[in-house]
């Protein structure tokens, strides 16, 4: 039997139930939750689920299931399992006084370096002036390269005057 | 030789507290030797403990050396009753486990760490160890406490990962 996977966001404003309402869907329509994160982003509480389903559904009629969940709401199919890539990770993470084009500066660097984006978050402090703090993993293919896109990323982020970190996260087989 | 199946969570026994060694018996030897072998016979991993082959017995195998990237160590080591007394510094790294093998997750641990225990032979030693060594030991010794990695990571939706590869 196939195995169809289905990628579903929701966003609203903060309200209790949320969780329990939209996996109430998901439950009664034989909906396995694959992989999930959720977050509240500034009083706005987004979810992200990866959902499998022997059923073949359109995307819209997985839309008309929760119609009356009171969330903004897309779905994205795909019919088969993206693979994830192996390679080194490496955490970074980079801060500065607030100001516009640091998120973009930054990955901007990352993506002509050839390494692959897997988590970023992003947060500011409420305080005057405000900082600005982004961490991220990345995954590179290999380690060669480390010192060469490390520099060109230490130059990148001295150019928009933020200060930037980056280490190797090594796994520990136990 | 007994190269022994390796208890996974959701296994009960993985949760549960083990009980100290008073003697080395026979039976001790051959937990001894089984954990040696259930170790080497998976080819990746540096150490084990005997709730991990189903033995609520206070005892765990380590092989820093067989982590290439860690130069100092004491090679292979049996620890009996094993006691950390006294320990600083801390560590973030990312803990794989046999025993959760769908999950890694960034672990904060003791970076420095003395440890009391009885060897093979049932001496008492005192070992001072940092480093990878250190995080094994301490990752060993959590094993007979019912402790495991998912234990200790702090946020789920930030240090807890679905393994790629094993």
């Amino acid at each position: 039997m196939d195995t169809h996977y289905y990628a579903l966001s929701f966003v609203n404003t903060d309200c209790k139930g949320i969780v329990a309402d939209t996996t109430k869907v998901l439950f009664d329509n034989g909906f396995n939750l694959a992989d999930s994160s959720s977050t509240l982003l500034q009083g706005v509480f987004s979810m992200i689920f990866i959902v499998t389903n022997n059923k073949d559904y359109k995307e819209q009629e997985i839309k008309d299931m929760f119609k009356n969940v009171r969330s903004h709401m897309e779905v994205f199919k795909f019919d088969k399992k993206p693979e994830a890539k192996e390679g080194c990770h490496y955490s970074i993470s980079v801060y500065g006084a607030d100001k516009a084009g640091i998120v973009h500066t930054i990955t901007k660097e990352i993506a002509k370096n050839n390494l692959n984006i897997i988590d970023l978050q992003t947060k500011i402090t409420g305080g005057s002036p405000k900082v600005y703090i982004m961490m991220l993993e990345v995954v590179s293919d290999n380690e060669n390269n480390e010192n060469i896109w490390q520099e060109a990323l230490k130059k990148t982020a001295k150019e928009i005057n933020t200060q930037i970190n980056m280490k190797k996260i090594e796994f520990y087989e136990l | 030789m007994a190269v022994r199946e390796v208890l996974k969570y959701p296994n009960d026994i993985l949760k549960q507290y083990a009980a100290d060694v008073t003697e080395l018996t026979d039976e001790v030897k051959q937990i001894i030797q089984d954990l040696k072998d259930t170790m080497l016979d998976a080819g990746h991993s540096t150490g084990i403990a005997a709730p991990q082959i189903g033995i609520l017995k206070r005892i765990i195998t380590i092989d820093a050396s067989r982590n290439k990237k860690c130069k100092e160590n004491h090679g292979f080591m049996v620890m009996i009753n094993p006691e950390i007394i006294e320990h600083s510094g801390t560590v973030t790294s990312r803990e794989g486990c046999m025993s959760v093998p769908d999950f890694t997750g960034n672990v904060t641990r003791a970076e420095r760490i003395v440890v009391s225990c009885f060897d093979e032979n049932m001496q008492q030693t005192v070992l001072e160890t940092s480093g990878f060594e250190a995080v094994l030991i301490q990752h060993e010794t959590d094993h007979l406490n019912g402790m495991l990695f998912i234990d200790r990571v702090i946020s789920k939706r930030t240090d807890l990962f679905k393994r790629k590869k094993y």
